[in-house]
């Protein structure tokens, strides 16, 4: 009979496995660890009478539900629910992003040190790179492009324009074909941070524009009932 | 009304509601995944599939509303138990406000037409 439970409850996890395969690796893992726990707590508490028994892992399968709806919760788009509650938790003093304004301290501390960091010893374009990793309002493409393009932010055609302005008062002074040359190239290389700036600032403020409706009446009675099922 | 959209609204009501109820059964204590399952499950009509449970606490852990820490068992696996969070708890506020307004409204508005019928 043992057996015969074991097997029912490896096809159950099976099924589950497969289903949540389209789940990120975390999110998966932790829902396979809870819902096994849940069958090890669930049999170790065990039914009241012996008789029970061939039945009770049978039950405690069908009350844990088909594994695909169990998957399609873990996979639910942002409902109702959600904004409401991102409102209450974006509103909340623990959340370092500041109420919804989805261009935080953090955020603007980050873009502005990228840009300008480099001239504070470098140390400070390296400053901007770790608040940019930090922040959760941006995804890892635009954390990978905020690091790339270009380190030291403005730093390094700011030397080059500082270096060229400066020797065309001294002896080294380049002719006008080479002056442009190199004018062009700083101009390229300031395009390039200030092009990537503004695509964060753009990205983070996407973020929380899901939530606007609930911030704007978060106590809201319609909230209550999801509108789009309404009779 | 046709009755699958009944139940489908009354689906959508309790799925709405349900992430509330979870809030407010960690209210006063902490309490265990299995435990806060069996206790969901027990209540009329709140829970269809247990293990959609399990999805829900990890959507408000992700938001911040639940807090957990691992605890040794002695009967088994290690247990993850979930206590409500500052943020949690001012969302469990907002809401239990909301529906008590939501409520009265229904129902003023149920008995009132019931009046009006055998009045």
């Amino acid at each position: 009979v043992d057996t015969n439970d074991d097997k029912l409850v490896a096809d159950y996890l099976g099924r589950l496995r497969a289903a949540a395969s389209r789940l990120p690796t975390g999110r998966r893992d932790d829902l396979i660890g809870e819902i096994a726990t849940h069958i090890a707590e669930a049999r170790a508490a065990g039914p009241a009478e012996a008789s029970e028994y061939p039945a009770h892992v049978r039950n405690v399968l069908e009350r844990l539900g088909d594994p695909e709806d169990i998957v399609r919760a873990a996979d639910q788009p942002a409902g109702a629910f959600d904004s409401y509650a991102a409102a209450a938790t974006a509103a909340a003093p623990s959340d370092r992003a500041g109420p919804g304004a989805g261009l935080g301290a953090l955020e603007i501390s980050a873009i502005v040190l990228l840009l300008l960091g480099g001239f504070l010893a470098g140390i400070g374009w390296l400053a901007g790179v770790v608040l940019l990793w930090l922040s959760p309002r941006w995804r890892t493409g635009d954390k990978v492009l905020g690091t790339l393009v270009w380190p030291g932010g403005l730093l390094v055609p700011g030397v080059i324009l500082a270096v060229v302005t400066a020797a065309q008062d001294g002896p080294r002074q380049m002719g006008p074909t080479h002056l442009a040359v190199v004018l062009i190239f700083v101009l390229f290389a300031m395009l390039g941070p200030i092009l990537v700036a503004i695509r964060l600032v753009r990205h983070a403020r996407r973020q929380p524009a899901q939530g606007t409706p609930d911030q704007l009446a978060p106590a809201g009675l319609r909230d209550a009932v999801p509108a789009e099922h309404g009779v | 009304m046709v009755a699958g959209e009944d139940g489908n609204l009354v689906v959508q009501m309790r799925r709405g509601v349900l992430p509330y109820c979870v809030l407010a059964m960690l209210r006063d204590k902490e309490r265990y995944g299995f435990e806060l399952v069996q206790s969901l499950g027990a209540v009329d009509g709140m829970v269809t599939g247990e293990g959609t449970i399990y999805p829900l606490l990890a959507r408000l852990r992700r938001q911040g509303l639940v807090e957990t820490t691992w605890q040794e068992s002695t009967t088994g696996p290690p247990r993850r138990y979930y206590r409500l969070s500052p943020g949690g708890r001012e969302s469990l506020t907002e809401f239990a406000r909301s529906w008590r307004r939501l409520r009265d409204s229904v129902d003023d508005l149920l008995a009132g037409s019931g009046e009006e019928t055998y009045g």
